[in-house]
């Protein structure tokens, strides 16, 4: 019916296209053909847009139609209706939509029908928004009103600590929260028993649960992901190494970095049991025992470690680097279990810190086609040549217009 | 057949319950989503009136051959008896309608094809007996999108700069108007009292059978009378400023070039009446040699000379070809 003009898969940043013509328009109406995938896209016509991020929108998204103004990158909704009835066709995904925005002097309107029927619904009877005062100016600039699309994938997302597509966590930055609801997408939408998927920079991963270890909001424990703190060494401990007052710990594979708390080992080497151990270069693992006092032998004298840990680990990555490097940090969090790659015989790829993770349901948006007009007149000869004659203090006529008066009988044998 | 071209149509009605007022025109176009390539059909523009909650919606509706492919409504006033002024546009891939200077419809096609000798429209009824009034096809519909005026800009300049490359005549009009028209004629004037009538021929650059268009696109223009009266001749036109209008333009280029091959002169008696683009009819018997000459022309130029109590007109006009 339709061929696909446009496909949107990157998450988390709004895609804006504006139009060339018209270039600027205050009044508008804006038509797309779009279809969406997933629980958290938004497909959207803009208009009065100043730039990629001050714009006034009207969208569509699972089971909404909604107009938003976007101030400095920020959404607000000013107007949103629910449609998600079933049995009356609401807003689904994959269904393809035609999608109209419109503007008249601070009145925006929104229209959706689907493409198998001709007619639009009546102009308003859908949503529309009246400008308030209390909205604020409602361009940011006073001459360009540029109008467009936009598609949007906002899914949950959270930022990693590091991860290398090799490894089979990926850790979670320590206060990463969403700004809009101050909490964390990782605890409040990242499903800890089923598996999901996940997308990283357009790369997809499987994941099978997820280690909710920092419960954030919860009060038990009443500790929260921890660090970054300077990664030291990474080695493999024997003993009498893995020995304090009397005590053993499990020795065997371990990286130091420099988090110091003076705890007594054999009441505390299981405290941070379960953690993700997320290192800024990508690697991670599980703890399994602390010692909170490590210590080595120098010159034949015993040195305690008076500012670091000892984090105890039989799956401590081979490839950790060792103490060539002080530059990578290391976090205590949570993470996402049972990592790989979805698609076989992906290369392999370093994720930096700070990198988002989103949650992937093959989100997409397709847009089929664009069309948009000033809703003001479209200019011919005739009526420049007529407004310019007006500004200059005469009038135009166009002696070879054809001008008449008629009475149109009906031809009943012709389309009624 | 071409991808560009235009039509422009404004009418007056006033609604009457049941009746449609359609706009039949012979171009070619397929859907807005249509698959390339398909057969085009034949476009429609079908206006009405409707009345949802008290409120009274104009309602334009885009049919190719006898198919709906698009219709949307606009509020216009509450249910009272309201003349709908309407103008519809079509240019290019675009069909733009307004309803008393507001912009309440639009629809993109997707393909087009223009007849090349121009667009045939026809306005017709269904459903009831419909009154139209101020029925106007303008002569000079090319769309514009936009046009950029310094301030320094004199009208002259401005104007030109709309104008662009078009043989646009202007004329100065009775009540301190401006006259713009490609092709308009005045009133038909006999001659009467000619004292010296010149006919020169020679042919100019302007003129071609055959016109390659050069202009946003690449076109072509053919001029059957040229080819009969000189011959086949084969020149350029670039109107590489125009986006629109440009095998119209060149089709005028041609046809008065053609005209000014053959122009004439003549001295006559003082006749205040006329004026440019006045059709002028000769039609007499010259005194000396007895010749009889038939001539008409149309009015380029008029030059009123008055020395010593004498006075004369000199006219010069091209002559005017049967299919002008």
């Amino acid at each position: 019916m339709s061929d696909l003009k446009l496909q949107i898969t990157k998450k988390g940043i709004m895609q804006t296209y504006f139009s060339q013509r018209p270039f600027s328009a205050w009044n508008f109406d804006c038509i797309t053909r779009a279809s969406f995938h997933g629980e958290y896209s938004f497909v959207g016509l803009i208009g009065l847009a100043s730039d990629d991020n001050n714009f006034i929108i009207g969208y569509l998204r699972n089971g909404f139609a909604g107009i938003a103004k976007m101030r400095d990158g920020v959404r607000t909704t000013l107007a949103e209706l629910v449609d998600d009835d079933p049995s009356t066709d609401g807003i689904s995904e994959d269904i393809i939509y035609d999608v109209r925005f419109w503007h008249r002097d601070g009145l925006f309107g929104l229209e959706y029908k689907l493409p198998t029927t001709v007619v639009w619904p009546t102009r308003g009877s859908q949503l529309t928004y009246s400008w308030k005062k209390t909205d604020g100016p409602i361009v940011t600039i006073d001459d360009i009103f540029h109008v467009g699309i936009l598609a949007l994938i906002d899914p949950p997302r959270f930022r990693t600590t590091g991860f290398k597509s090799n490894q089979i966590h990926i850790p979670v930055l320590p206060l990463d929260r969403n700004p809009v609801t101050n909490k964390s997408d990782f605890l409040e939408y990242f499903n800890d028993v089923l598996p999901g998927q996940v997308d990283i920079e357009g790369k997809i991963f499987t994941y099978t649960s997820c280690n909710r270890y920092f419960l954030i909001d919860d009060p038990t424990p009443a500790r929260l992901p921890c660090g970054p703190y300077q990664f030291r060494i990474a080695r493999n401990i024997k003993a009498p190494y893995n020995a304090e007052d009397g005590f053993h710990f499990q020795g065997g594979k371990s990286i130091e970095f420099l988090r110091f708390a003076w705890l007594v080992g054999a009441d505390h080497y299981l405290d941070d049991v379960g953690t993700t151990i997320g290192l800024s270069n990508g690697f991670s693992f599980v703890n399994e025992q602390t010692q909170w006092k490590p210590w080595v032998i120098t010159t034949n004298q015993r040195v305690t470690y008076l500012e670091r840990s000892r984090y105890y680990s039989e799956t401590v990555p081979p490839r950790v680097p060792d103490n060539s490097t002080f530059s990578d940090r290391v976090y205590i969090t949570n993470s996402l279990e049972g990592v790989a790659p979805k698609e076989e015989n992906m290369a392999e790829a370093d994720f930096q810190e700070g990198t988002f993770v989103f949650l992937d349901d093959g989100d997409k948006i397709d847009f089929y086609g664009f069309s948009a007009t000033s809703g003001d007149h479209d200019y011919s000869i005739r009526t420049l040549l007529k407004a310019f004659a007006q500004i200059a203090g005469t009038s135009a006529s166009f002696p070879a217009d054809t001008m008449s008066d008629m009475t149109l009988l009906p031809e009943l044998e012709w389309m009624s | 057949m071409n991808e560009y071209g235009g039509i422009e149509m404004l009418f007056t009605f006033i609604p009457v319950s049941g009746g449609f007022i359609w706009l039949n025109t012979d171009i070619l176009a397929t859907s807005s989503y249509a698959t390339l390539g398909i057969t085009k059909e034949l476009l429609h523009v079908k206006v009405h009136s409707e009345v949802i909650s008290n409120i009274q919606y104009v309602v334009f509706s885009t049919y190719l051959a006898h198919r709906l492919v698009d219709q949307s409504n606009y509020p216009i006033a509450d249910d009272t008896e309201t003349a709908y002024e309407i103008r519809i546009f079509i240019y290019d891939q675009y069909v733009s309608a307004y309803c008393n200077d507001l912009g309440v419809y639009w629809y993109p096609l997707r393909e087009v094809e223009y007849p090349v000798d121009g667009v045939t429209a026809t306005l017709s009824s269904t459903g009831a007996i419909m009154e139209l009034t101020d029925v106007m096809r303008p002569e000079l519909f090319d769309q514009r999108e936009a046009v950029y005026v310094d301030y320094e800009s004199n009208t002259e300049s401005a104007i030109q700069s709309i104008v662009q490359q078009r043989p646009i005549e202007i004329n100065a009009g009775v009540g301190r108007t401006l006259e713009f028209t490609y092709s308009a004629e005045k009133d038909d004037i006999s001659a009467v009292f000619v004292k010296n009538y010149r006919l020169m021929l020679d042919d100019n650059l302007q003129m071609s059978s055959d016109g390659i268009v050069y202009w946003a696109d690449v076109g072509v223009s053919i001029s059957n009378d040229t080819a009969e009266e000189v011959g086949l001749i084969t020149r350029m036109y670039r109107l590489s400023e125009l986006n629109s209008g440009a095998i119209q333009a060149a089709r005028v280029y041609q046809r008065k070039a053609l005209e000014k091959r053959k122009m004439v002169a003549l001295t006559a008696r003082l006749d205040p009446r006329i004026e440019c683009r006045d059709v002028y009819h000769i039609d007499l018997v010259t005194t000396g040699t007895q010749r009889y000459i038939q001539d008409e022309i149309i009015v380029e130029g008029i030059t009123i000379q008055m020395e010593d109590g004498k006075y004369k007109m000199s006219i010069t006009g091209r002559r005017k070809t049967q299919s002008g």
